[in-house]
């Protein structure tokens, strides 16, 4: 799988008023790159408007030296795919109408393998409604990683998981990243990061910009970064 | 589905043979065939009157599916975004402005000047809907603008002249007794066209459940989809509007009634199902409103069929698009 580089230019992301000041920097390569940041700093604002959902209020983003917003909604499906920080409460579509649909060309065996790999065959004809929001965001993962793209956007995936099911997540996104997957990651879990070999880049966000942090360092040293 | 075919062939048989006089089978065959007593009450009343019927309710049914579906909204419905309200509109500007009604050469009349008001109110939510996303800010925004526009009705109302204002109170109670052959094929084939678009569209109604952001994600073009949703309901409510009346419930409840039977909630077959169950739905009130002790209006008997479906809805504590 080829990873294009996803590069900010001059970046203000924010609805309206900006949220930080620019914010460049590349992200290239397979691997789990991360972002952490305090509440408020606008972590899903930069994820949403990486991932092409949200215009920015100045500067841009470039997917493989293209600009997002010359991107179709397709073009940039088949090479960003998205997991919001809430999972979806009113579908009532089963899990298996939505991850075959997450295939670009709608076929089962995608679908069925994602759900294998993440541990629950027998979710493939329960109502995504009937699921817990724990549940649902893992139904969520397995969707964006059935869409096969290089690049997946996830937005505190770990946030209603409880412990076991945060370390399998982890383990799951580790399998994505084996299959030359880029991911670029917000998350609170420091300590999942810390002991993750997947883990390529980690940045700080605030409203200065992003700083580059030591991906090797342990999560001590990134939490007095937090401080 | 076989089901559901054998309920629409008994209902229009049903309504075919019964009515203020009552035909028989015989009569009937003749009477479509274009021979003896019957053709002038199963060519000139029946048949557009079921034609009619099953038009207008495959199209509010339609319409509300694919607004219930747009704002995540199980009380959406064609009279929430004031489509129907600005469809009132331009029929009480024709009517009230003195255009007879019920006449044949009225209806030409009615039917555009209600599509225009339905597009005058449409291109106000247009232009809201591409400045502000939110679908809650939406849906309030039509109530409001559907309130506004009636207040304006009313004032209409007060200065109109007698007979006009008979007229359209008349109107204004709803019946599917008004059209012809031309009026109800119209009706069918919009209803007909908005379900074929929809069933080709039915991948991105179906990502759009799980929420904007993330059928955007997949490669549902957001403006795209929100321009072609108020168009489809749009137009299905003017049409519908001029040509029946403000029809209650009837957008409403049919996706409900369809959710209550049916498990599946993919739409490429929720769009077929409910289309169907509009065309039924309409037209068993229609027996209703024609039955010998009746003379029931047509919204009086919607409201009692589709209040308490809409409040069996509200009590369960999930509801899913």
């Amino acid at each position: 799988m080829r990873v294009p580089d996803i590069e900010l230019k001059d970046l203000v992301p924010g609805h309206g008023v900006g949220l930080t000041k620019e914010l460049n920097g590349v992200w290239s390569g397979p691997g789990l790159h991360a972002v952490i940041g305090r509440n408020g700093t606008g972590k899903s604002t930069l994820m949403r408007t990486v991932a092409g959902l949200m215009r920015p209020v100045a500067g841009a983003v470039e997917v493989g030296g293209r600009p997002m917003k010359a991107w179709s909604a397709w073009e940039r499906a088949e090479r960003l795919a998205f997991v919001d920080s809430t999972p979806p409460r009113g579908s009532g579509l089963s899990v298996g109408e939505v991850l075959k649909m997450a295939d670009r060309e709608g076929r089962e065996e995608v679908g069925r393998q994602w759900l294998e790999r993440l541990g629950e065959p027998g979710w493939w004809g329960v109502p995504v409604n009937t699921l817990s929001d724990g549940q649902a965001q893992r139904v969520m993962v397995a969707r964006a990683a059935a869409q096969g793209c290089p690049w997946m956007v996830l937005d505190e995936p770990t946030a209603f998981l409880d412990v076991p099911a945060r370390e399998d997540l982890m383990g799951l996104l580790e399998v994505m990243v084996e299959e030359g997957r880029a991911l670029l990651v917000t998350t609170h879990d420091l300590h999942l990061l810390e002991h993750s070999p997947a883990l390529k880049s980690m940045h700080l966000l605030t409203a200065q910009g992003l700083e580059r942090l030591n991906p090797e360092a342990k999560a001590k040293e990134w939490e007095i970064a937090l401080r | 589905m076989i089901l559901l075919w054998s309920a629409l062939m008994a209902l229009v048989a049903f309504h075919l043979v019964t009515g203020s006089v009552d035909l028989s089978w015989a009569e009937v065959a003749g009477g479509l065939s274009g021979e003896g007593p019957g053709v002038l009450i199963v060519q000139g009343i029946r048949v557009p009157r079921i034609l009619t019927a099953m038009g207008a309710g495959a199209g509010l049914a339609i319409s509300g599916l694919l607004m219930q579906t747009f704002f995540l909204n199980p009380l959406a419905g064609p009279s929430v975004l004031g489509v129907t309200t600005g469809a009132s509109m331009g029929v009480a500007l024709a009517v009230l402005g003195g255009h007879a009604v019920g006449a044949a050469m009225g209806l030409p009349v009615l039917a555009v000047s209600a599509c225009l008001g339905g597009a005058a109110v449409l291109a106000v939510i247009f232009f809201v809907a591409m400045r502000h996303g939110g679908t809650v800010r939406l849906l309030v925004f039509g109530l409001m603008l559907s309130y506004a526009v009636g207040a304006f009705v009313t004032v209409l109302q007060a200065e109109a002249a007698k007979t006009a204002l008979q007229a359209f109170v008349f109107w204004g109670m709803g019946t599917f007794g008004n059209g012809t052959v031309g009026t109800g094929a119209v009706l069918l084939g919009a209803a007909g066209l908005a379900g074929v678009t929809a069933l080709r569209r039915s991948r991105d109604l179906n990502a759009w459940t799980l929420g904007p952001l993330t059928a955007a994600s997949m490669g549902v073009s957001a403006r795209g989809f929100r321009v072609w949703i108020l168009a489809v309901t749009g137009v299905l409510a003017g049409l519908v509007t001029a040509l029946c009346g403000p029809v209650a419930f009837l957008g409403l409840a049919a996706p409900h009634w369809v959710r209550w039977i049916h498990a599946g909630r993919n739409h490429a077959q929720l769009i077929p199902l409910t289309g169907m169950w509009g065309a039924v739905l309409a037209l068993a009130a229609d027996v209703v409103v024609r039955a010998p002790w009746g003379g029931v209006p047509l919204n009086a008997v919607l409201s009692l069929m589709g209040a308490p479906m809409v409040l069996h809805v509200l009590m369960k504590k999930t509801w899913s698009a």
